[in-house]
């Protein structure tokens, strides 16, 4: 039989300033999608694509989400991304990571991004750990330092208040 | 093995950025670039030092969206590199021949590129022997005239041509972004895929994209899927080993600090000089076994 398929893109967004944009909705990012499509590609392609652009998730922590498009127009919908500029008055670039049939796969490579983004977290907490380490050595090595040096002075005087 | 062909040099900080984000999009090199006008002078020598990519590492203030992906740079056999190039935009005719002329300051870049604005000089750059790359200013309206006969001299030669991006993200200018398409299926059409380029001028690390999205527009630019992989890893890299060639007179000599040899081979003696002072010692001894 005949069957309508669909491809589901995942895509990273990230901002020129480090704000959270928490006022950022799924509905939001569906206006300016199908506001780019008509610019570059005209009202043909938004009729050929109707109703199967949908957007299905978005996490506004980490910036993922997941589009979904048929399976003949999956190329200029990519480029309509990529040259998505601003929203909400605020600049922005957006990256494509991964393109599926189906979500859960587009849910597994999820979570292998965030797994590498936190190995890197991880290692810099490593680097800081042993910064301070290291810190503390030479501290307490400068410390002992001191007293040796307070320890034989003492001795001296001592012998020279005995004489 | 992608690399960022021109990214504009502002500067300590911006570069730091601009690593920073080329890391998570999947780059493996980055070659910092510099426009100058018409003249060349004395100046102009090439100023651009390597940045030390373990001081990312000390950096506390990162926020987590630029992130350096660490894991890259910590194995010691994948590193990032970094080279530096240098932009010519010539709109007389009279200064062609400062080209040939300075060519002991155009050897202190590694990439060298040119931006002719006429018919006449794009003619004349095509036999020139101090320059990698011939690119265009994609925004303007009407492109310059290129002829199928001059376009396979310069591939003959060794040049390529490039095609550059950032220019198609100025949404209050769109009449940039129309003449960018219709310029580059134009530059497309009289290479016919061979010996092209894809770059982004940019200013800020925001304009930059990933690898597989640069791919993906090469395919609105009429380049078949196949050869879009080959021209952003293959070519990019025959163009550094271009520059080298031009560089240290066809490949014979080349001229490194010593800072770059590793410590274990800067004071060892060679192996023949060990020889011959053995055989002066076997000599000498057989010299005091006479007399004896």
């Amino acid at each position: 039989m005949v069957r309508v398929k669909f491809r589901y893109l995942l895509g990273h967004v990230r901002w020129q300033t480090a704000t959270k944009m928490n006022s950022l909705d799924i509905s939001g990012i569906y206006h300016y999608l199908k506001n780019s499509v008509k610019l570059n590609f005209g009202e043909y392609a938004i009729c050929r694509l109707g109703w199967t652009l949908n957007v299905k998730q978005y996490n506004p922590l980490t910036g993922l989400f997941i589009v979904r498009c048929s399976r003949s127009q999956m190329r200029q919908v990519w480029l309509s991304l990529t040259l998505l500029d601003e929203i909400n008055s605020q600049k922005c670039a957006i990256s494509i990571i991964h393109s599926a049939g189906t979500i859960r796969s587009c849910n597994l490579q999820a979570i292998k991004h965030t797994n590498n983004s936190l190995l890197v977290a991880k290692s810099l907490i490593q680097i800081k750990n042993e910064k301070q380490k290291h810190q503390k050595k030479k501290k307490k090595q400068k410390n002992k330092k001191l007293k040796n040096k307070y320890l034989t002075n003492i001795q001296v005087n001592k012998n020279k208040s005995k004489k | 093995m992608f690399i960022e062909l021109d990214f504009q040099d502002n500067g300590k900080q911006s570069n730091y950025q601009a690593i920073s984000t080329l890391t998570q999009l999947g780059y493996d090199g980055v070659v910092f670039s510099r426009t100058i006008d018409d003249l060349i002078t004395k100046n102009d020598i090439c100023t651009f030092k390597e940045l030390d990519l373990k001081e990312l590492d000390q950096n506390e203030n990162s926020s987590f969206k630029n992130l350096s992906s660490l894991t890259l740079m910590k194995n010691e056999k994948k590193q990032f590199r970094q080279y530096s190039r240098l932009n010519i935009k010539i709109s007389s005719k009279k200064n062609i021949f400062l080209l040939k002329k300075m060519e002991n300051i155009l050897k202190t870049y590694d990439i060298v590129a040119v931006f002719p604005q006429s018919t006449e000089i794009f003619e004349k750059c095509i036999e020139l022997p101090t320059i990698d790359i011939i690119s265009f200013d994609l925004s303007l309206k009407y492109l310059i005239k290129i002829k199928y006969k001059q376009v396979n001299k310069a591939i003959i030669n060794g040049l390529f041509f490039e095609i550059r991006y950032s220019s198609m993200f100025k949404t209050k200018q769109l009449q940039a972004r129309k003449n960018t398409f219709s310029n580059a299926i134009n530059v497309v059409k009289y290479t016919k895929g061979k010996n092209l380029l894809i770059a982004s001028g940019a200013n800020d690390p925001i304009n930059l994209r990933g690898t597989y999205d640069v791919m993906n527009m090469a395919t609105f630019f009429n380049i078949p899927f196949n050869q879009a992989k080959n021209i952003l890893t293959a070519n990019s890299e025959s163009v550094i080993s271009h520059g080298l060639m031009r560089k240290t007179y066809f490949g014979v000599i080349k001229i490194d600090d010593k800072k770059k040899i590793p410590k274990e081979l800067q004071n060892s003696s060679d192996e023949d000089e060990d020889e011959d002072k053995e055989e002066i010692e076997i000599e000498k001894e057989e010299m005091m076994i006479e007399k004896n």
